[in-house]
């Protein structure tokens, strides 16, 4: 790879000798730039292979300390192997939070086991699985036999139900009708010239249509959009401050005292 | 070659223009891509055989490393020989170590061609030059050169080497058959051996003195050769290799049994006496010697088995007297090579488990038939039959769809235990819901060697009864001195209070987007917009259509009437009609006003009242007035016509001008 840099350098025109015209030096650097991405898209596509199957094999990995584990050090252990696909490798999928989460739950910390759990209910919405472990989290969490949800879990339930991306997809949806409403106010406001009665009837209708879209879509994306904005900066805060975390078994703290 | 390739392309990029020089760069960057992706690749060629004798075969290994799938077959027409394909296998490879938390990886791609080479003529065969073309590329090796050597024909002694089966599978034996045929004396000695006792044939053989061959699970030689051994060194005998004995002369039974400057104690080839029968060959009759051995291949590769060489006399007639006459002869057994490959890759199935045999039965049972949701329970898979074992491994059970349904399957965390006749794998599952289930059979795949196909054995399903999981707590405080105290006191807490179990799918070792696609954000966030732009920007056209349409019409007025005079100008007797038609149509669609009809007063006055200068004014109307002179007078010549219309062109753009910039203030007119 390194040979055919050089070489590429060469056909680049890197002269020493001569003096190259303002337009013929940033015609080169352009060049230059074209290659750099075109051998860094070369070196991002065969490295991407590898990535994957190293992240399968800590998947892979991970899973059977966790299946396999008994004691809170265990699972300690294997929480401790899933964040290092998250962090090392970068993986970020639900599944692989709700993994954590459950190892962290079963490892006795319960402060991180929310925020994973949460973390997985971002990409997967709130599934009965992340449900009962997110209660348990809580409880362990707040140091109680059992505990319920938070009732915002419950008026709120578009946050926490749908995952992130289908909510800003909505958003977006509503976005797009608060446009279609004002197309549709246009088409009334100017397909009807004439002040008969047909057509103020159904300028009258086009009115009406316009006044419910634009409703629906404020409604739409002011609903979804503020929700999906509030979990992408949550999720941007945790993702910022996720390889910091230390995991503590408390249970096996307890265990030893 | 790249080296070579780009300075090729670097001297015209200097000389062409920018705009030329684009295709050739571009050129150059695919070059240089293909070159960087393809860099890796190189060909290893190999040869099961430095030397043959001409009439053998032997196998030349192509292996191409750095790439794997859709390959096509190196190209062998450079050689000069007979070229049998015999397929090819991937030798890829991928692993991965993880040491005190530190990942290194090696990917290893490549694939290994087989050909069978049988040369045409004696002497030396060079292996190349071998080709290949990958993705418009052709990368090329030389491979070693091989001896041919060539022999006398004869056909008094026939020698060979055969196998059972020249591609075989491991652990499937495979029986190598060594024959001498050596051609029958005339009756009525033809029941005698061809051998002279005295100077006995001598066979080379090479794998006949390799007790072990890496790879083969070998015969025992020893034991072989040694009850071949001729006991009485009068009768006729082959002798074998390098086999030698230490024999002490029997001076009382024969006292002339050494010649004399001999050594007595010099040790001697040994005879063996290989079992004898009488076949026809080429319509001719001989006395064949064979030896069988049977070898069991424990890897894959190739095996070559001989070739064997004869060297000595035989008797091959008799005289009138009844004296045997002796031929020297020199014979050659070409050589057999033992192919032992992988089972074929096509259609195999998922639940391949690496056995190659015969009759495999599989078992499965659970350790129990009545649990709960979520219990972990054991699950053993016997696998017996008349299968290689070496290469076992244990069947991935969540490919398998209907065992999924019901039961999470942990197959990372399977244990492998030996038993008579196969092996246990033990798979730890979890039922995944309640009531009365059954395990699903279990199919299990080898490659039968009977038929030569995959076959796929099903274990009997496993009923298993499971129940709601519940847990049994105790009331009391955590308090240990207490618990016994309250025993009594027991509520069943709901099975939710179990943490719910762990997924193992594919699908948590890959990155899923947090957001949408960009594309998809983009189409839905964009289009509304445009769309409600589109859709403004069409209803403001419709509306000053006519605004726009005479601004157009205005705009484009003065190139109309100079493309009317150019043309009029271009005519042989320019047309006074035409003249006047260019200027009034410019005056009326610079001025907007309908009809073509103007008068040179009625033109003045329009002009006057846009502001134009008067002196213009005074121009236009005079020239208008000259053409309408013109028009009632043909007589007037062409010239004049000429001079009217330069005079046109002059002066419409003038009043162009002036329209465009109407004076502000009468100081600006004058």
């Amino acid at each position: 790879m390194m040979i055919v840099f050089c070489i590429f350098l060469l056909l680049l025109g890197f002269r020493c000798k001569g003096h190259a015209t303002a337009l013929q030096r940033s015609f080169r650097m352009r060049r230059i730039g074209c290659f750099t991405c075109l051998l860094l898209a070369t070196c991002a596509g065969s490295l991407s292979h590898a990535d994957e199957t190293t992240a399968r094999f800590l998947w892979d990995q991970a899973n059977t300390t966790l299946s396999s584990a008994k004691t809170p050090e265990d699972y300690l252990t294997a929480a401790h192997a899933y964040n290092r696909l998250v962090v090392q490798e970068g993986v970020r999928n639900g599944p692989l939070f709700f993994n954590l989460g459950t190892a962290l739950l079963l490892a006795g910390d319960g402060n991180n086991a929310v925020d994973a759990l949460i973390r997985a209910e971002r990409f997967d919405g709130c599934t009965t699985d992340i449900r009962t472990n997110l209660r348990l989290a809580i409880a362990l969490k707040s140091e109680r036999q059992d505990a319920d949800l938070p009732w915002s879990r419950v008026a709120f339930f578009w946050h926490f139900n749908i995952p992130l991306r289908i909510r800003l997809l909505i958003a977006c949806g509503g976005w797009m009708t608060v446009f279609i409403a004002l197309f549709l106010r246009l088409l009334a406001n100017n397909s009807c010239p004439k002040k008969t009665n047909s057509s103020a009837a159904a300028g009258a209708r086009l009115q009406t249509a316009a006044g419910s879209c634009l409703f629906a879509g404020v409604l739409l994306l002011v609903i979804f959009g503020s929700s999906a904005v509030v979990s992408l900066l949550q999720e941007r805060e945790q993702d910022k401050t996720w390889a910091d975390r230390v995991f503590v078994s408390h249970l096996a703290e307890e265990r030893g005292s | 070659m790249a080296a070579f390739s780009i300075s090729f392309c670097l001297c015209p990029v200097k000389r062409l223009p920018l705009a030329s020089r684009l295709p050739v760069v571009c050129l150059a960057f695919s070059l240089l891509t293909t070159i960087a992706l393809s860099a890796d690749i190189n060909l290893d060629v190999g040869s099961s055989r430095s030397q043959v004798y001409l009439g053998e075969t032997f196998v030349l290994n192509v292996q191409v490393n750095g790439a794997d799938d859709g390959l096509p077959a190196p190209d062998l027409s450079a050689l000069q020989a007979d070229v049998r394909s015999l397929g090819s296998q991937s030798t890829s490879r991928y692993s991965i170590s993880i040491i005190n938390g530190h990942v290194s990886r090696e990917n290893v791609e490549s694939r290994v061609f087989e050909f069978e080479i049988h040369p045409r003529t004696a002497g030396t065969l060079a292996l190349g030059p071998i080709t290949l073309d990958v993705h418009g590329h052709r990368y090329s090796a030389q491979g070693p050169s091989v001896k041919v050597v060539g022999i006398e024909q004869q056909n008094a002694v026939i020698a060979s080497v055969q196998a059972s089966s020249q591609t075989i599978l491991v652990d499937e034996p495979f029986t190598i058959t060594l024959s001498v045929a050596i051609a029958e004396l005339p009756e009525p000695y033809a029941r005698y051996e061809p051998l002279l006792p005295s100077d006995p044939l001598h066979m080379d053989c090479p794998y006949l003195s390799q007790a072990e061959i890496p790879g083969l699970k070998t015969p025992d030689l020893q034991k072989t050769l040694q009850a071949l051994v001729q006991q009485d060194s009068r009768e006729p005998g082959l002798t074998i290799n390098e086999y030698t004995a230490q024999q002490t002369p029997d001076f009382f039974a024969n006292p002339f049994s050494f010649a004399p400057g001999q050594d007595p104690f010099r040790p001697r080839p040994i005879k063996f006496k290989l079992p004898r029968n009488h076949v026809i060959l080429n319509r001719r009759a001989y006395q064949e010697y064979t030896l069988a051995l049977t070898y069991t291949p424990s890897q894959e590769g190739n095996y070559t088995f001989g070739p064997i060489t004869l060297k000595g006399s035989i008797i091959d007639g008799v005289d009138a007297a009844g004296h045997a006459m002796s031929r020297p002869i020199f014979a050659v057994g070409p050589a057999v090579t033992v192919r032992v490959t992988p089972p074929p890759e096509t259609n195999r199935p998922d639940c391949f488990i690496g056995s190659v045999g015969r009759g495999l039965t599989a078992h499965a049972e659970l350790d129990t038939a009545l649990c709960k949701v979520g219990d972990p329970l054991t699950l053993n898979l016997n696998v017996t039959g008349a299968i290689s074992l070496n290469n076992m491994r244990p069947p991935l059970l969540n490919l398998q769809p209907a065992l999924t349904a019901d039961f999470r399957i942990y197959d990372d965390n399977v244990e492998t235990v030996s038993i008579p006749g196969g092996k246990r794998f033990r798979f730890r599952i979890r039922p995944m819901r309640e009531g009365t289930l059954e395990l699903p059979p279990i199919r299990v795949a080898y490659f039968d060697t009977t038929s030569h196909s995959y076959k796929i054995a099903l274990t009997d399903p496993v009923p298993l009864q499971v129940r709601p999981n519940t847990q049994i707590v105790s009331d009391s405080s955590d308090n240990s001195t207490n618990r016994s105290a309250h025993t009594d006191h027991l509520t069943i807490q709901s099975a939710s209070s179990i943490p719910a179990a762990i997924t193992v799918a594919a699908t948590g070792a890959r990155n899923h987007p947090l957001l949408p696609p960009i594309q998809q954000l983009l189409l839905l966030g964009g289009s509304g917009p445009v769309l409600l732009f589109l859709t403004w920007t069409g209803f403001k056209l419709w509306h000053n259509r006519f605004v726009l349409a005479m601004a157009h019409r205005r705009s484009r007025a003065l190139a109309h009437a100079e493309a009317l005079l150019q043309k009029a100008e271009r005519q042989e007797h320019p047309n006074a009609p035409d003249v006047a038609r260019a200027i009034r149509s410019f005056l009326e669609e610079r001025l907007n006003v309908a009809g073509t009809a103007l008068t040179p007063d009625e033109a003045a006055r329009l002009l006057h009242t846009r502001g134009v200068p008067e002196a213009l004014t005074r121009s236009c109307r005079d020239l208008l007035a000259q053409l309408d002179h013109v028009m009632y007078h043909p007589d007037a010549g062409s010239s004049e016509m000429s001079g009217v219309i330069h005079a046109a062109m002059e002066l419409l753009p003038r009043i162009n001008q002036a329209l465009n910039h109407p004076p502000k203030s009468k100081e600006d007119e004058a």
